[in-house]
């Protein structure tokens, strides 16, 4: 397999994010319905974008999270107050878990900054600016998917609403 | 072999009926229907819909073969394309699902390599906090949240050049991060 006139990436990543007009979209998908060799980088790019796409990010927004519930996704939440300890099992039967960081004064508007640290080392994991937040609920959303087995198992969150003020801390132990 | 003739001699073969039809359907169908699975994935952003996509081009293409009408035999590339885009219309304008086709070939052409790879979700949070702020906001923004680079460029207070390129850099990273080794003992 060889290709005459590679198409760069950068032209691929362009194709994918709809950043090409409609000449240079044309150009690229009539090479790519006749080149097996670019068609398979496109599809590198395509695999990588849609993993963005599909994932489930560190801090949920409200209306993602009622979406899954309404795709039928088995989500289990698990509400924390500020400065409590939690022991968390991941349940069998749950695709997602929710940490529900609760007990926050939250106005619509409000700047939030969520901070995701190892309880054991310090380490920031995770640091979110403009987090968003439920404010009727006065809570954040952190999802806890199964894969996140692998990472540091006990962490601290820390939620700061408003820059000068002292954040509230969620530690979580989890066990899986 | 079937799978190394050119697309005119697919076409010929199709066209002429006879025992060699099936295989050069199937061959066509093969070099085709994961090229027009991306454009699929590319236009729907839906996995299932582009196998409809799949089978209902690859359709399309073989009844035009079998009945001659694909005029320019070495210009399939610009049929299939124009098939695509005709039926990329028309599947959005569906609410659900196409009919699903019964054809074996096409039932197996729709079902292969899909462009979606799986990603563990600890590995992709891992690589993604492994690239600066700005690049990490420009993959969310673009892929995540699929705002336009304008948009995405007012948002981070940076011009729309600016943000391809980030954007460009930033994916290969995440791609060659996700292909490492380490992924397979983190």
């Amino acid at each position: 397999m060889s290709c005459a006139k590679p198409l760069s990436w950068e032209t691929l990543v362009d194709w994918w994010a709809a950043d090409l007009d409609e000449a240079g979209t044309s150009s690229v998908e009539e090479h790519l319905l006749g080149c097996d060799v670019c068609s398979a980088v496109a599809r590198r790019v395509a695999a990588t974008a849609e993993a963005l796409r599909s994932m489930v990010p560190p801090v949920v927004r409200p209306e993602q999270l009622a979406e899954m519930f309404r795709r039928g996704v088995r989500i289990l939440e698990n509400p924390i107050a500020p400065g409590q300890t939690c022991d968390f099992h991941f349940p069998k039967n749950a695709d997602l878990a929710v940490h529900v960081l609760g007990g926050l004064a939250l106005a619509p508007g409000a700047s939030v900054e969520v901070t995701l640290r190892s309880l054991a080392s310090g380490t920031v994991l995770g640091h979110v600016e403009d987090a968003p937040f439920d404010a009727q609920r006065g809570a954040v959303y952190l999802a806890c998917q199964r894969d996140y087995a692998q990472l540091d198992h006990d962490l601290v969150a820390e939620v700061r609403v408003g820059k000068d003020r002292p954040a509230a801390r969620y530690t979580i132990l989890h066990h899986w | 072999m079937m799978t190394e003739a050119t697309d005119s001699a697919l076409l010929a073969a199709i066209a002429a009926g006879g025992a060699g039809r099936r295989e050069a359907e199937r061959a066509l169908c093969r070099r085709y229907a994961p090229r027009i699975r991306l454009y699929g994935l590319r236009h729907l952003r839906d996995e299932d819909r582009g196998r409809d996509l799949v089978q209902t081009v690859l359709l399309g293409v073989l009844e035009a073969s079998r009945e001659g009408r694909v005029r320019e035999p070495e210009q399939l590339v610009r049929f299939v394309l124009g098939t695509c885009r005709n039926a990329v219309l028309r599947l959005r304008e569906l609410e659900g699902r196409a009919q699903p086709a019964t054809d074996e070939v096409l039932v197996a052409a729709a079902g292969g390599e899909a462009p979606r790879d799986p990603v563990n979700a600890a590995v992709l949070l891992r690589c993604l906090g492994s690239l600066g702020d700005r690049a990490r906001r420009v993959l969310e923004l673009s892929f995540h949240e699929e705002l336009e680079s304008e948009e995405v460029a007012t948002r981070l207070a940076l011009s729309r050049g600016n943000v391809r390129v980030i954007r460009h850099r930033a994916l290969a990273a995440l791609r060659a991060c996700l292909d490492a080794p380490a992924r397979g003992a983190a």
